[in-house]
């Protein structure tokens, strides 16, 4: 009588096997790297540094500019005017008038911006873009989604952009 | 010390918010610290980081939707303050990002926080040389010991691209440490 082979139905995730031997030898590889960085740092760092992060944050509250408009509805409007300069510099428009923009006086957001009350970072500015949820914003023409506008500050946060709308 | 849950919510409240934000400092101050060090390499910097990442989250933690964990949340900003800072010294100084980490390389051996060995600069020469993305993934992984899932969370990347990608770099750390010498 034959005995019946025994097969377990395991299952393996896919490209298991062809990537096994990469793996294999990258670990085998990292046995030749060195185990720390050989870095150090000040004697007391960690002890200080907090009560460093904490004034910092403390100060930072305290001198938060006292907004020109209490309503929310100025952020929206800066972030709004914020993704109009990007789709200027985008699509190389430099005359805007009033009259192509309805409803949000440029000439406000201007000197709020200007007297240095937006605090706004990359950060604060998408997740006001989420909070405006599908905006498509028409500019004659073109048609730039928040989530186009989302990704151009995530590639280009830093230098023109925040030259741009004046935030150091 | 409060679970994540709690911490977060007395962060969104006001007036528990600063009372737990020490807390969440002095949990979160050295694992954050290392992240960024190994990215900025120099301690003076990384002190500047740290300190911005922790305002950041300070100043966005309304925003925080729950949508990851908070500690994941958090390393992701820390990586990005930590190359936005990187980007900055660069453009300050008049020079390539790549120019920047060599110089940051090179002085490690008259860096009083740094009591390495020439091997150990000669690796961080390696780590230099990769993409800037894929230095990221090399030393949040190799050092600071993330898995694979924890870095799919804070990257927002796929588990298998990032093997992917750490493999490679571990290949080219490999082959500048061998076709390269010790200086």
């Amino acid at each position: 009588m034959s005995k019946k082979k025994h097969i377990p139905k395991f299952e393996v995730p896919q490209d298991y096997f062809s990537n096994f031997e990469d793996q294999l030898f990258a670990r085998l590889e990292e046995e030749q790297f060195p185990a720390t960085p050989g870095f150090r740092i000040p004697n007391g760092y960690f002890d200080g540094v907090e009560s460093k992060i904490i004034k910092k944050v403390l100060a930072d509250k305290k001198h938060k500019t006292i907004p020109l408009f209490q309503r929310n509805y100025t952020k929206y409007a800066v972030a709004i005017a914020a993704c109009l300069v990007i789709a200027i510099s985008i699509y190389n428009r430099n005359d805007i008038s009033e009259q192509t923009i309805n409803n949000i006086q440029l000439s406000k957001i201007d000197s709020y911006i200007d007297d240095g009350n937006l605090e706004m970072d990359l950060y604060e500015l998408t997740h006001y873009l989420n909070d405006l949820g599908d905006l498509d914003l028409n500019l004659n023409d073109a048609t730039i989604s928040n989530t186009a506008i989302e990704e151009y500050l995530m590639e280009h946060a830093e230098g023109d952009f925040w030259m741009d709308i004046g935030v150091d | 010390m409060l679970a994540e849950k709690e911490l977060v919510a007395a962060l969104q409240t006001d007036g528990s918010r600063d009372e737990a934000f020490r807390q969440l400092v002095t949990q979160y101050k050295e694992r954050l610290y290392w992240q960024i060090r190994n990215m900025v390499l120099n301690h003076d910097d990384a002190d500047d980081v740290l300190q911005n990442t922790f305002i950041k989250v300070y100043r966005n933690i309304d925003s925080f939707r729950g949508n990851s964990k908070l500690h994941t949340w958090m390393y992701r900003i820390a990586a990005n303050e930590a190359i936005t800072f990187l980007n900055k010294k660069a453009k300050r100084n008049n020079i390539s990002i790549e120019n920047l980490k060599s110089e940051a390389v090179r002085k490690l051996e008259t860096d009083v926080y740094f009591d390495g060995d020439a091997f150990q600069r000669h690796f961080q020469k390696a780590i230099a040389t990769l993409p800037e993305r894929q230095q990221l993934i090399f030393t949040m992984k190799y050092f600071s010991e993330h898995t694979f899932e924890e870095l799919s969370e804070i990257l927002e990347t796929s588990v298998g691209g990032l093997k992917s990608s750490y493999h490679i770099a571990v290949k080219k750390i490999t082959e500048f440490v061998k076709n390269n010498e010790i200086k």
